[in-house]
């Protein structure tokens, strides 16, 4: 455990550079269009727009109500699955670095995490003012300050979960794929543009997905107006999971890995 | 003092032959490659060292071990001070993103701060005569230019210990010529450096000792010169 904190320290001091090379990733990947990064809120008006006309009809769910949830839904789960998805390739694109010279894993982590969460960020953009249209200036509420926490949750699974992900896909490339897909299935069976039915939301279908508490530590105090202990208590338990498996992984990544590209 | 010394050494590089990579340990035989026998060397102060040897003598697996960046299978190897590798010719140049940035990454991944960094750019701009083109994408230049931002990123030095695998070949004559005197000027009496090539020529120019590898295995370390016609007559 010892090697992986130290790991996670130094790659802590090389944050100007994980910082940087989040920057120019956007930058490469928006390169040469009209609206650049701000492509990432386009894309995220688009979705709530189109999702929010047909679904508040299909679900019987007045507009303004409905909007409010997608958009906080949608833009936590854009930012878990991008986190997921793109964490499996943190190594993989870094391949020319650890060939290089002997680098801290966790510079890559933070990278993925750090440009996942500037998007994040943007996103607030949208999502801001469409909860001061909704609440109004006088409807703001000292336990929206939760939601906050809940992100932090996200980010710290985010790089552990992130790191082993990122090591068991460099391993093993099917897991690339595999992910991909399964964050897509994910997307229609969590509770992302539809709130549990009424009655079912004990239902264990619901409890037994990490996921729907990921992301009921951002959306339920904002919208319920409530502090989901148990979705925080598991969110919790999670970062300690996802630790204990990087402690476990780290011993055979730590070497290895340059091996295995 | 820096030094470099190597204890017995053994690597080899491990693959599947098989579709299922190890997931299924039953199909799953594992090849091995043996790149590195029983290596034993001490390099010393001052040591410019140039390796020799065909293609899979070892050469670019010698360097990894020195830098860290693979580990030996067995054995122990001791670096003693700064270490600074480059290897192969596209050193991480992202091909979107301009010459200054792909530069100021490299120096943000040796940890330098902001400020010096800045200092060397200029320092660079000016030595690589790459001057405005450095704002433009390195996609856009061509093969001298980009052989000039590679040596570029060797002019950020600041180490004991030079690993370098190919690519101080940079450039047009001139160039190279420029690119000599400022590794010269860079290798001072208290540095290492150790040199794979394949061009007998830039050894001569860098290096005052050699070591001849063949199949994983050191045939002889000792003067640049002795070694050098051991390596030409193909005798060995």
């Amino acid at each position: 455990m010892y090697a992986l904190l130290k790991d996670i320290s130094d790659s802590i001091r090389k944050k100007r550079l994980w910082a940087e090379l989040a920057k120019l990733e956007l930058k490469v990947r928006f390169r040469g269009t009209y609206f650049g990064v701000i492509w990432v809120l386009l894309a995220l008006v688009l979705k709530v727009g189109m999702i929010s006309l047909v679904y508040s009809l299909v679900l019987h769910k007045p507009l303004k109500e409905y909007v409010l949830f997608l958009s906080i839904g949608v833009l936590t789960w854009n930012y878990i699955s991008a986190l997921v998805i793109s964490s499996t390739l943190s190594f993989l694109k870094a391949v020319n670095y650890f060939n290089q010279m002997s680098m801290s894993h966790f510079i890559f982590v933070f990278q993925t995490v750090y440009r996942e969460t500037l998007i994040l960020l943007l996103y607030q953009l949208l999502a801001i003012p469409i909860i001061l249209v909704y609440f109004g200036l006088s409807g703001v509420k000292s336990i929206w300050l939760w939601s906050l926490l809940g992100y932090l949750l996200i980010i710290l699974n985010g790089v552990f979960a992130g790191a082993w992900l990122g090591w068991v896909a460099t391993r093993y490339r099917d897991v690339q794929h595999l992910i991909s897909n399964l964050v897509m299935i994910l997307f229609i069976v969590t509770p992302v543009l539809w709130p549990p039915p009424s009655g079912y939301e004990n239902h264990l279908y619901f409890q037994l997905n990490p996921f729907y508490h990921l992301l009921e530590i951002v959306r339920a105090p904002i919208i319920n107006g409530v502090v989901p202990v148990l979705s925080f208590q598991v969110s919790i338990g999670l970062v300690f999971f996802n630790f204990l498996i990087c402690v476990i992984f780290y011993k055979k990544a730590k070497d290895r890995l340059v091996l295995w590209f | 003092m820096s030094s470099i010394k190597i204890k017995n050494v053994n690597f080899s590089y491990r693959y599947y032959s098989s579709l299922g990579f190890g997931l299924f340990k039953r199909n799953s035989k594992v090849n091995k490659n043996a790149a590195l026998e029983n290596v034993n060397l001490d390099i010393q102060d001052g040591d410019r060292v140039a390796l020799f040897g065909r293609n899979g003598a070892g050469k670019s697996t010698l360097l990894k071990i020195m830098s860290g960046v693979i580990p030996p299978s067995s054995g122990k190897v001791q670096v003693d001070g700064k270490i600074y590798s480059f290897f192969g010719r596209d050193v991480g140049v992202n091909p979107f993103l301009s010459g200054f940035e792909n530069l100021y990454v490299r120096g943000l991944v040796l940890g330098l701060p902001k400020k010096t960094i800045e200092e060397k750019l200029v320092e660079i701009a000016e030595f690589t005569e790459l001057g405005e083109n450095l704002k433009l994408p390195v996609s856009t230049y061509s093969q001298g230019m980009k052989a000039r931002l590679t040596f570029a990123m060797l002019m950020f030095v600041d180490a004991d210990v030079l690993l370098v695998d190919e690519g101080l070949g940079a450039g047009d004559r001139f160039f190279i010529d420029k690119a000599r005197a400022f590794v010269d000027q860079l290798l001072d009496n208290s540095k290492i450096l150790i040199f794979a090539s394949h061009s007998d020529h830039l050894l001569k120019r860098f290096c005052n000792k050699g070591i001849l590898l063949k199949e994983g295995k050191i045939i002889s370390f000792g003067e640049f010169d002795e070694v050098c016609k051991q390596y030409q007559t193909g005798n060995y």
